[in-house]
């Protein structure tokens, strides 16, 4: 299953994205590009939706908009509507389901001022539900989170696991390849001031080019995930330690290197295998 | 005059007058000659002898032809960093130096430099090559100028400086060969000229021969060097011989400048027609075939410098026509021997492939900041440094880009992100690292010149393509992208490549505090490498040098900018400008420095640098007393030192270099040896006790050095190369007139005395003791010492300390807090803990010493002298420990931590989520990669939850115990849970649990409720107290946020839903209980449950089931409590409550 996508099937399948509703698009998807990676397509479809919240969340959750959306739920519970109410209306607003839940609850618990409620409450009630006083709203923020895939605590969780394990999982590889290398956890105690998840101690070859670090990216590598990266870590490793390697577990969009001009980072999809090692003979 | 002249033509033995300049001894023979100024004479004769030559050939090298190409070319590579270019100079404008013999304040003129940049791949450096192959026939307006025919070669030869300043008799003046030249040239004017340029104009419809080695004279228009016309054959040999002997003993003050000349004189062209017109003195050099016969003798003799030149320049001479003619047995013999016998071995420092500036631990992290943020602001600079030098090396070669619109907001804010002297310090550091590492990277010069390069193939292809191409190169047309920073009149000192990128940093970011840090960062580098003990390795030594030349290069340029000026500076101003900076310091002690390397046979690493940063000089430093003695020291070392040819090669020609600069106070190069010997001080200082190896007597140089340091060099074979490619008889320009910027100094600082130390015995013993043995015994013991305390004192910090603090943290939680200051207290003890233990790191890092020291010291030591190494490198560490202790283990290093520690605490005794594991808690894990993954889990988790809620589907009892297992593998048995996984996990699990019970009941038992629940209770124990502590809540009364939630509205309101209200009751009832036998939950968590239900409004069924459940579990609380070995803080509660609320939910009318 491909994981690596060429710049024209990459634009036809978020050409295709676009055109789908917001449920079950990775399987629709994954009719319309069976040769790809289902992982690949939920990473691309997650990371579309997260794109769309980054340019919407804002104007979908001004006070006005949010006082309406609440007065329609309570609405709603009073004309005893079927539960599900705030995934319609999730469907209906282009909020994703769990941050109209986190709206919602940040209203239905503002102070008396009109102010928002403290930042921890509302995230312990999001991961507890249990502990919301009023029970149908409870209900409906915990299906709102049993549907989202991309927001709220469970999801959080999940994305942040999954990073987690990637970087363990890519650990123990080199370590069963013998490679030396210090992990973040070493980099930071060590006084660091940029750590990437994986500092070789002994440079190793990949494909005829030197790296001197690794980065583990449990995500797929379109090119403005890239830029970011290339900006906030990748080219600050690049300045302290040399050339490197991102590996983008769920693949990438080919020829992302080209935009790196003359630093050298190298992009793959797995730890490579032919990874050649320092000679150590006498 | 008259005396060079009787020498050349009397019968003198040459011997003789080899051994007066030499020693000084004169004679019989001689005496006659010298009359009584052998002395006054003696110093300057070498000037006046060149003078001499020079005036010989004056009116026939004024004949010599410049092609109208010629007037603006340079024969130059264009990566060469120190080479002048005739387009720095002012055609226009003859040198001052000969309008004003000898008056050195007058002589100076700032060149502007135009930034070049070569890049021969790209298209876009070379816009207009398609055009000028359009516009080939159309003549350019500056191809003919007439005037300027006649002046060029008057305005850039400037070896002739010599002779004219440092002549004694004042009626040679009047017969300076350029003197005369400008005054024929006005008296010949226009018909002259107009002869000229009916020449040129036949000349250039000559078609160009592109055949190198072709010596067809016949096209050639000029007159062909003949040895059966060349006239006095005998005075041309003495002179020869005299020649020869000044320029291989270093007696002429540019060994340089000469040879150029008599290149120049060699590849001399002179129409036939031209010299029909002229009247010519008569002298000794009067023809072609003289000059032509003089120049090759004399080259032929200089056997000492030839070998270490490059093998191309040597190539040139094998091949050029003349010497083939008039050598024969020079060019067919000894000089393809010398070419064979050099080996080629490349020795500039390979490219590197590594163009970052690495992050090192020793330097950069977190303990070289003084504060969090200082160590953060820093990361920041260090970033946008790096970006704005990735900027400018894609974008510098691109036309219209400009470096100071793009980066200067950029550079100006970072340089200054942080007013505070340890981020100036670091970012200066840092830009010094980078400066050195694109310092290595730069391709090695002759690089252009090889064969097979692009440039290479042009020459033997289309030379003349090739000397347009560094035509348009040296004067870059309109569209050449502005990159230097400024306005064209500012001053720009030269710099090339990459290096621009550094020095317009540095005026962008206009930051003295920047600066400063600069200079102190480049006087220290130069510092350490000058004292550079790895030299021993060729490649070593020429990246060694190169550093140096750069850093001084940077410092010159940081010291002297301010003083330059782009206008010729009137003498009033002058003088005033001299008086303000009387006293002004150096940054850096050149006396020191040099005189230094003289005693300590280390000349080779310092002259080339000191040469570098004197050349960037301006014209009032030359001129400041501080400067004169830096300026005899390097006199007396180009006269006096001693080196290996090779070494001494190199910093004679340098020397030469420098001594040739138009700024140069020429009367100091007169002066006596005696003179410059009192300015040399004390002979006696030279045994100083001192390690570092001497160099000037190893081979470390070879050609390739020489001619990195030295770029000018390649102007020989220039001259060669043009005269063999030319179509016509070009060779003109005599290029590489260096006209340079002036040298500055400061005051002479007296090296500072050191008090001699009352010294104790043993301490003397011990220096004794190391004298007598190697030196690398010594080294060897020092190394061995810093080493290990470096180690100790590394594990002190990442491993002793921390350890520590985390302890001293745990303490502080249960620290009483009547204590009145337990931070205080704290780190008392802790810089007493962390001081013990140092000290026995320490020692046990000493045990490893013997072996050490065993392996790394002559194998002949004899075993009582390896001990008291031993000993002496234990002390050594030991006290090295010790200081570092001192310094820094004081109470202010835990002061921080240990605050915000208690900070936290106070803020919440505990805000950790109960039972979730952290790394510390866990014992050890061994990862099983067959358990689930976490990620995975949750998604089954949610996966079948929903489908439960939703869609009811089912899900069997099997799969809940498949389920357990799955999850206690991946919870127990994987090292990549974070806590916050877990608490999801344990959300999940408990939501799925109560769900099941709720929607299915019929498909779990209480066997598996119960050994859910001693799963969790294992996975996750209720810390106790810890939720009693819950810091006070926003409105919402969120009582207890525990994950166990069994009897809240929402579960409520799903319990309304079941289908089989009664089963899933009992299931609940049961998971109630089993939580609350566990411990997991409290009474007091029931009850409070409870009151929050029956706040809310709920049908009457409901509330009947709820009291059920509620009285099962007073009725299990009771039993409890009547068990009295079981009693707990919590028997003590009131059931009063509870069955209350009970009766009160099951009342009907409710």
């Amino acid at each position: 299953m491909a994981r690596v996508l060429n710049q024209t099937t990459y634009n036809s399948l978020l050409d295709s994205l676009c055109k789908l509703p917001f449920r079950n698009r990775v399987q629709s998807l994954q009719k319309l590009f069976p040769e790809l990676s289902v992982d690949t397509l939920k990473c691309i479809v997650a990371q579309e939706c997260q794109k769309r919240m980054k340019g919407s969340h804002g104007r979908l959750t001004t006070s006005e908009t949010v006082e309406a959306m609440y007065k329609k739920f309570t609405n709603s519970i009073l004309m005893n509507e079927e539960p599900g109410i705030l995934l319609r209306l999730s469907d209906e607003v282009g909020l994703t389901p769990a941050l109209l839940a986190r709206s919602i609850i940040e209203r239905h618990y503002q102070r008396d001022d009109k102010s928002k409620p403290a930042k921890l409450l509302v995230s312990t009630l999001m991961k507890n539900t249990a502990l919301i006083d009023d029970r149908d709203l409870a209900f409906e923020t915990y299906l709102c989170l049993l549907e989202d895939d991309e927001y709220g605590p469970i999801a959080e969780a999940t994305k942040q696991s999954r990073g987690y394990e990637y970087e363990i999982y890519l650990r123990m590889e080199l370590e069963n390849c013998k490679v030396a290398f210090l992990h973040e956890d070493h980099l930071r105690m060590k006084g660091y001031d940029k750590t990437p998840d994986i500092k070789l101690e002994i440079p190793v070859a990949v494909d005829g080019q030197v790296i001197n670090w690794i980065e583990s990216k449990a995500l797929f590598g379109d090119e403005e995930v890239h830029r970011g990266y290339l900006k906030d870590q990748l080219y600050s490793y690049w300045n302290r330690f040399g050339p490197g390697l991102v590996i983008y577990w769920f693949g990438y969009v080919e020829d992302l290197e080209k935009i790196h001009q003359n630093r050298i980072i190298l992009i793959r999809d797995a730890l490579p295998r032919n990874m050649v090692l320092m000679d150590q003979h006498l | 005059m008259a005396l060079i002249l009787d020498l050349v033509s009397g019968d003198i033995a040459l011997f003789h007058v080899f051994t007066w300049l030499d020693i000084g001894s004169v004679h019989q023979d001689l005496k006659e000659l010298l009359k009584d100024e052998s002395e006054n004479i003696r110093y300057s004769f070498p000037q006046l002898l060149i003078a001499f030559i020079k005036e010989q050939t004056s009116s026939i090298v004024k004949l010599h032809n410049i092609h109208p190409y010629e007037l603006h070319t340079v024969a130059s590579p264009k990566r060469e960093n120190l080479l002048p270019t005739v387009n720095n100079l002012s055609l226009s404008s003859p040198s001052p130096n000969f309008k004003n013999n000898g008056s050195c304040q007058e002589t100076r003129k700032i060149r502007k430099i135009t930034p070049q940049r070569l890049d021969l791949s790209s298209d876009s450096a070379f816009p207009s090559l398609q055009q000028s192959a359009q516009t080939r026939e159309i003549p350019k307006k500056r191809r003919i100028n007439p005037t300027q025919l006649i002046e060029s070669p008057v305005t850039t030869r400037v070896p002739l400086q010599f002779g004219s300043c440092s002549r004694p008799s004042p009626p040679a003046l009047g017969h300076n060969a350029f003197n005369q030249a400008q005054e024929q040239s006005c008296h010949k004017s226009l018909d002259q000229e107009r002869a000229l340029l009916k020449e040129k104009k036949h000349q250039i419809t000559i078609p160009t021969i592109s055949d190198l080695g072709s010596t067809a004279p016949k096209n050639w228009m000029c007159v062909e060097p003949d040895i059966s016309f060349v006239t006095k054959l005998s005075q041309l040999d003495r002179l020869s011989a005299l020649c020869s002997f000044c320029l291989s003993r270093n007696l002429v003050p540019s060994l340089f400048s000469e040879i150029q000349f008599l290149i120049q004189l060699l590849v001399l062209r002179v129409s036939p027609a031209k010299l029909k017109q002229t009247h010519l003195v008569q002298s000794l050099l009067d023809s072609v075939h003289n000059c032509v016969y003089f120049s090759a003798k004399t080259l032929e003799h200089l056997e000492g410098i030839w070998c270490h030149v490059d093998q191309s320049v040597l190539q040139q001479l094998m091949h050029n026509p003349r010497l083939l003619l008039f050598c024969p047995e020079w060019t067919n013999d000894k000089l393809p021997k010398l070419i064979s016998s050099i080996t080629n071995v490349d020795r500039i420092p390979p490219h590197k492939t590594v163009a970052n500036v690495a992050f090192q631990t020793e330097t950069d992290n977190r303990f070289n900041f003084a504060s969090d943020s200082s160590f953060q602001v820093f990361r920041k600079q260090r970033d946008q440094f790096c970006e704005a030098w990735q900027i400018w090396k894609v974008n510098s070669s691109i036309p219209g880009w400009n470096m100071s619109i793009a980066l200067q907001k950029m550079i100006q804010s970072l340089v200054d992100l942080r007013r505070d002297c340890v981020n100036y310090a670091h970012l200066a550091r840092l830009f010094r690292s980078q400066l050195l590492n694109v310092a290595q990277l730069v391709k090695p010069i002759n690089e252009l010149e090889e064969p097979d390069g692009p440039l290479g193939q042009l020459q033997s292809s289309d030379p003349d393509k090739l000397r347009r191409l560094r035509d348009r190169l040296t004067n870059p047309p309109e569209s050449r992208p502005a990159r230097c920073v400024g306005t064209e009149n500012d001053i720009k000192m030269h710099f090339e490549g990459d290096q621009e990128f550094f020095r317009d940093f540095i005026l962008l970011a206009a930051s003295p505090a920047f600066n400063e840090h600069l200079k102190n960062s480049l006087v220290s580098g130069i510092e350490d490498l000058s004292s550079s003990e790895d030299c021993d390795d060729r490649a070593q030594f020429a990246e060694t040098v190169i550093a140096l030349q750069v850093m001084a290069k940077f410092l010159g340029f940081l010291h002297f900018y301010p003083h330059a000026s782009a206008d010729h500076l009137p003498e009033h101003i002058f003088h005033h400008l001299s008086r303000l900076r009387i006293s002004q310091r150096e940054p850096i002690d050149l006396v020191s420095y040099i005189k230094d390397a003289f005693y300590k046979g280390r000349l080779v690493l310092v002259i080339p640098w000191v040469v570098t940063y004197l050349t960037l000089a301006d014209p009032v430093s030359l001129c400041l007393p501080g400067f004169h003695s830096v300026l005899c020291h390097l006199i007396f070392v180009y006269r006096k030192a001693e080196l290996a040819p090779a070494n001494a090669f190199l910093i004679r020609i340098l020397l030469g270099w420098l001594f040739s600069q138009s700024n140069f106070p020429l009367p100091l190069l007169a002066k006596p040896d005696d003179d410059l010997l009192i300015e040399f001080g004390n002979l006696s200082l030279a045994t100083t006790d001192d390690q570092l190896p001497r160099l000037d007597q190893s081979r470390l140089v070879d050609s390739s050095l020489i001619h990195q340091c030295c770029p000018f060099l390649w102007s020989w074979k220039h001259l060669l190369a043009e005269f063999a490619c030319s179509d016509a008889k070009n060779s003109g320009e005599k290029a590489s007139v260096s006209r340079k910027i002036t040298p500055v100094s400061a005051e002479e600082n007296p090296s500072p005395v050191k008090a001699p130390a009352v010294k104790s015995l043993q301490k003397s013993l011990e220096e004794n003791f190391f004298h007598n043995q190697p030196s690398s015994v010594k080294r060897t013991v020092e190394f061995v010492a810093e080493r290990l305390a470096s180690n100790v004192v590394r594990d002190v910090r990442h491993q002793i300390i921390p350890r520590l603090v985390l302890h001293a943290q745990a303490t502080l939680k249960t620290w009483p807090s009547t204590a009145k200051d337990p931070v205080e207290s704290l780190c008392l003890q802790l810089c007493a803990d962390v001081r013990n233990e140092a000290a026995s790191a320490a020692t046990s890092a000493i045990a490893s010493i013997e072996s050490t020291l065993t392996a790394l010291l002559p194998n002949d030591l004899l075993p009582p002298v390896r001990r008291v190494c031993v000993s002496i490198a234990s002390k050594l560490t030991q006290g090295k420990v010790l200081d570092w202790i001192q310094l820094h283990v004081t109470k202010s290093l835990f002061k921080n931590d240990l605050e915000v520690e208690l900070a936290k605490l106070d803020k919440s005794c505990a805000r950790r989520v109960p039972g979730s594991p952290t790394a510390s808690d866990k014992p050890q894990v061994v990862h099983d990669p067959t358990t689930q993954a976490p990620s995975f889990l949750i998604d089954r988790l949610k996966t079948l939850i929903r489908q439960v809620i939703r869609d009811a589907s089912k899900v069997s009892e099997q799969d809940l115990i498949d389920l357990l297992s799955n999850c206690e593998g991946t919870l127990h048995r994987r090292v990549d849970v974070t806590p916050i996984v877990s608490k999801c996990l344990q959300q999940l699990t408990f939501d799925l649990l109560f769900i099941v019970c709720v929607f299915q009941p019929e498909s779990i038992g209480s066997q598996t409720i119960i050994a859910w629940v001693a799963f969790w209770c294992k996975t996750y124990p209720s810390v106790d107290g810890v939720e009693t502590e819950e810091p006070v809540q926003p409105p919402g009364a969120l009582i207890s946020t525990c994950v166990w939630q069994v009897l809240t509205p929402k579960q409520l309101l799903l319990l309304a839903q079941s289908t089989s209200p009664r089963e899933s009751w009992n299931h609940v009832t049961t998971l109630l209980l089993q939580l609350m036998k566990s411990g997991l939950v409290r009474y007091k968590d029931v009850q409070e449950q409870a009151i929050a239900v029956v706040r809310q409004e709920w049908p009457q069924e409901l509330l009947g089931r709820f009291a059920t459940c509620v009285r099962d579990i007073v009725d299990w609380h009771r039993n409890q409590k009547s068990e009295p070995n079981l009693s707990t803080s919590e028997s003590c509660d009131d059931d009063g409550l509870l069955s209350w609320l009970s009766w009160f939910c099951a009342q009907d009318d409710l």
